[in-house]
């Protein structure tokens, strides 16, 4: 050890002392406070899957902050403002594909990590509340998909739009934001827009802050055996939580490099200009599982179906409150889940397969 | 007047910006519209000032990096006295014009430029030659050219492999880099 990493005193966490650069880092900064213990199956890649979209939603943030900066978010020039992104902006087209390519991988880590949660039965005792914060942030997430769908001002964005106005007439007060008649001084457009880049990234920030808070008072949940209980692991495991970032990160330039690539062999889609009146696109396929519903129960299913998925979730750790983490302790409750992600998939099968036929105004 | 020296300073120091202010705007052009919501085939009045006497201005209408020239306009002084020059002129907005946000730009042989806001509506039926075309709905997607410079995309392509190794890398490692 030389005389000046003695005078500082830095030492790894490992016991041996510390570069000289690491060591001014970390007087500074104090990263090494990121070093506690975590289990070893943390860092696994089903337990990674919620920082996995943390990665993704960043990198959704700085893409987007590019495409903000030529994106004219009025309804007469929304569309051609695209078009310009795509042909005449500095790599716009590859930042837009980027963006569209994150924002469908992030969907599908986002519903993995609830299933992962769900089928783990990690919202047991005592992580029921970060369960509901899970879902918040689920519905953030679906809100980013829709409002981002909106923008592009094509004709399904059109349709989605209009989709979003027959949902605010069937909330009645609650759905004055979603109305045009909300505002008479700026367009429904603008305010879709000031939702996806302002109120909808500070409830993501409000919840993710909180998703965070409980995960380290409680520890990740632990590792799943037959007789694995639910309990508190803070403080606990072989494994540390910088590596846990590591991986984090890791997986999270791997997506970037998958969706560059994405980009280069399948651009984002563009339709043509929006005609209100409508109906000749399917929804997102994220959305898309909701219209058979729509052709059953007509636009009030698009106030039903999600009420009743949210109950459905949101009644999960109040009706499965066995102390008991493995799937097969608990065969009811995972086998109900797993119908309902069928039933869902199903859906948006069916929905793929069948003729677009039109749906709205269908209200009673 | 000692008790008074702190006002006296702040006093000078909330003037001083307002000075340099009025004084970095003298020489710089302004340009205002009237009206700021015009239809297709319309007419506005463009109105220059703080301007160079006699330089011409070449008028624009732009949207999203393009151009349409409305005209020119050259400024003149008010009087013999004035130090500044300017002009008030009327533009038509072409009845093709798509309707949208738009800047209206004047801008100067040097390089000078000023500019105001505008929104174009849909056409007047004055102004309309003919019956409007009705858009029809379609799932279709839009036709654009996307290709790409082979430098672009080689470069992508080579970022894309970059971040996606050392992501592996980071990945696989992240336990041994963690112990060091």
């Amino acid at each position: 050890m030389t005389g000046r990493e003695v005078a500082s005193g830095s030492a790894s966490p490992m016991g041996r002392p510390e570069s000289g650069l690491r060591a001014f880092f970390q007087e500074r900064l104090g990263l090494s406070a990121l070093r506690y213990s975590v289990p070893e199956h943390a860092n696994s890649i089903p337990y990674l899957l919620g920082g996995i979209s943390l990665m993704g939603f960043g990198l959704l943030l700085v893409t987007g902050i590019y495409l903000a900066q030529f994106y004219h978010p009025v309804p007469t020039d929304a569309h051609d403002s695209v078009v310009y992104i795509i042909t005449g902006a500095p790599l716009g087209d590859v930042v837009r594909s980027i963006h569209y390519w994150l924002a469908q991988i992030v969907v599908i880590t986002v519903v993995l990590h609830l299933l992962r949660i769900a089928f783990t039965g990690s919202f047991k005792r005592p992580r029921e509340f970060n369960w509901y914060v899970g879902l918040g942030l689920f519905v953030v997430t679906m809100g980013f998909a829709f409002t981002g769908t909106v923008l592009k001002f094509d004709q399904e964005a059109v349709e989605a739009l209009e989709h979003n106005i027959d949902w605010a007439k069937l909330v009645g007060g609650f759905g004055a934001w979603f109305s045009p008649d909300f505002s008479q001084s700026v367009p429904l457009l603008t305010r879709v827009f000031v939702g996806h880049i302002a109120i909808l990234p500070l409830l993501f920030t409000l919840l993710i802050v909180v998703h965070f808070f409980f995960i380290k008072q409680h520890g990740i949940s632990p590792e799943v055996t037959r007789d694995a209980t639910s309990r508190r692991t803070a403080g606990e495991g072989r494994s540390h939580f910088d590596v846990h970032i590591r991986r984090m990160v890791g997986f999270g330039l791997v997506l970037l490099g998958v969706s560059i690539v994405l980009s280069l062999i399948f651009p984002a889609p563009l339709g043509m200009p929006g005609v209100a009146g409508a109906e000749v696109t399917r929804p997102p396929w994220m959305f898309v599982w909701l219209v058979p519903f729509e052709e059953w129960l007509g636009a009030k299913a698009l106030l039903i179906v999600p009420l009743v998925l949210g109950a459905i979730l949101a009644l999960v750790p109040l009706a499965d409150r066995s102390p008991f983490m493995s799937a097969r302790r608990r065969p009811w409750v995972v086998g109900f889940i797993g119908l309902l992600f069928l039933v869902i998939v199903a859906s948006g099968v069916l929905a793929e397969l069948r003729p677009v036929s039109a749906h709205l105004g269908a209200m009673p | 007047m000692r008790a008074h020296l702190p006002l006296i300073f702040f006093a000078v120091l909330f003037t001083l910006p307002i000075g340099a202010t009025a004084a970095q705007a003298h020489g710089n052009p302004v340009l205002t519209v009237d009206p700021t919501i015009v239809a297709a085939g319309g007419t506005i009045t463009a109105k220059g000032s703080q301007m160079e006497p006699d330089l011409e201005f070449a008028i624009t209408l732009e949207r999203a990096g393009k151009a349409i020239t409305l005209g020119k306009a050259t400024a003149m002084k008010e009087n013999s006295t004035a130090e500044d020059a300017g002009f008030s002129q009327t533009f038509t907005i072409p009845a093709d014009t798509k309707p949208g946000s738009y800047q209206v730009r004047a801008t100067s042989p040097d390089g000078d430029t000023a500019s105001a806001d505008l929104t174009v509506t849909e056409p007047t039926a004055a102004a309309t030659a003919g019956a409007a075309m009705e858009r029809l709905a379609s799932g279709e997607l839009q036709v654009l050219d996307r290709s790409k410079p082979i430098a672009e995309i080689a470069g992508l392509a080579i970022i894309a492999l970059i971040v996606g190794v050392v992501g592996v890398w980071l990945v696989w490692r992240s336990e041994d880099l963690a112990a060091h």
